[in-house]
């Protein structure tokens, strides 16, 4: 029998995060690099940067109410 | 003019003509798709609460679930960006010298390639299907004699504009570089 803390699926839920956030970099970069500033461009950066800031922080909200001391038995 | 600063290897008297991306239907199309698949853990949070509420009231399915469906938000909207960026970085000049081919293809590959007027043979405008027709864009495919042979700018708006307007810039190029031919002979034949 394996016991799992709920905990594990924070850290892997957090690579994801790490994962998702250099991609974003990654594309911000080129966006900023290569592309002729404007009005769009400014929008939909805005738009991503603020759509990402409450998704985690819906995820924070609504994570808080879970009991990640639980564990996984296998 | 913003934009004709940023000209690759611009020269002095250079002046843009036309700066051309895809339509924005295009860009339009992409985001309704991304959007639509945004809906799918709304869907199964649905699905589950109606025919499998036991799974919900699992702490640890509860959990799994409820971090899987934060990570593709993230990614969707990681997608949503990428279908703009892919848009924009996409981008087809035409000056009075030159026609300029920017693409993007993917991350970390980019290509620029471009022709001077007077290498261009022909340029054709090809409008197809019914979205493209209502909508009014198309490609137009520029032949060039060169290492690249043809360019095509993708899914323009008013294509056959575009080719009449590259035509136009064509016979401008052709008349100044004759007229310069002539400035050069003229000289040599008054004084003979």
């Amino acid at each position: 029998m394996i016991e799992i803390s709920l905990y594990t699926l924070l850290i892997i839920y957090g690579l994801g995060v790490g994962i998702f956030i250099v991609f974003a970099i990654f594309n911000l970069y080129h966006l900023f690099a290569y592309g002729f500033l404007s009005f769009s461009s400014f929008f939909v950066t805005f738009l991503f940067l603020a759509i990402t800031i409450l998704l985690l922080f819906i995820t924070y909200t609504y994570g808080q109410l879970i009991d990640w001391s639980a564990t996984l038995v296998i | 003019m913003y934009i004709e600063k940023h000209i690759p290897n611009r020269e002095k008297d250079e002046k843009l003509v036309l700066f051309l991306r895809r339509h924005w239907i295009i860009l339009i199309i992409k985001w309704l798709v991304i959007i639509v698949i945004a809906f799918v853990p709304l869907a199964l949070y649905l699905f589950l609460s109606y025919f499998e509420p036991e799974v919900l009231d699992n702490n640890i399915y509860y959990a799994f679930l409820f971090l899987l469906s934060s990570l593709y938000y993230l990614f969707t909207l990681l997608f949503f960006l990428n279908a703009f960026i892919d848009y924009y970085l996409d981008v087809w000049i035409v000056t009075d010298h030159r026609i300029i081919n920017i693409e993007q293809r993917g991350l970390f590959n980019r290509e620029i390639a471009e022709h001077t007027l007077e290498r261009i043979q022909d340029v054709t405008a090809i409008q197809k299907g019914f979205w493209q027709t209502l909508f009014s864009y198309g490609d137009v495919h520029v032949q060039t004699a060169g290492e690249i042979q043809r360019f095509i700018f993708r899914q323009v708006n008013d294509p056959f504009n575009v080719v009449r307007i590259i035509n136009e810039e064509i016979k401008k190029f052709q008349k100044n570089e004759e007229h310069e031919l002539m400035e050069k002979i003229r000289p040599q034949n008054s004084m003979e």
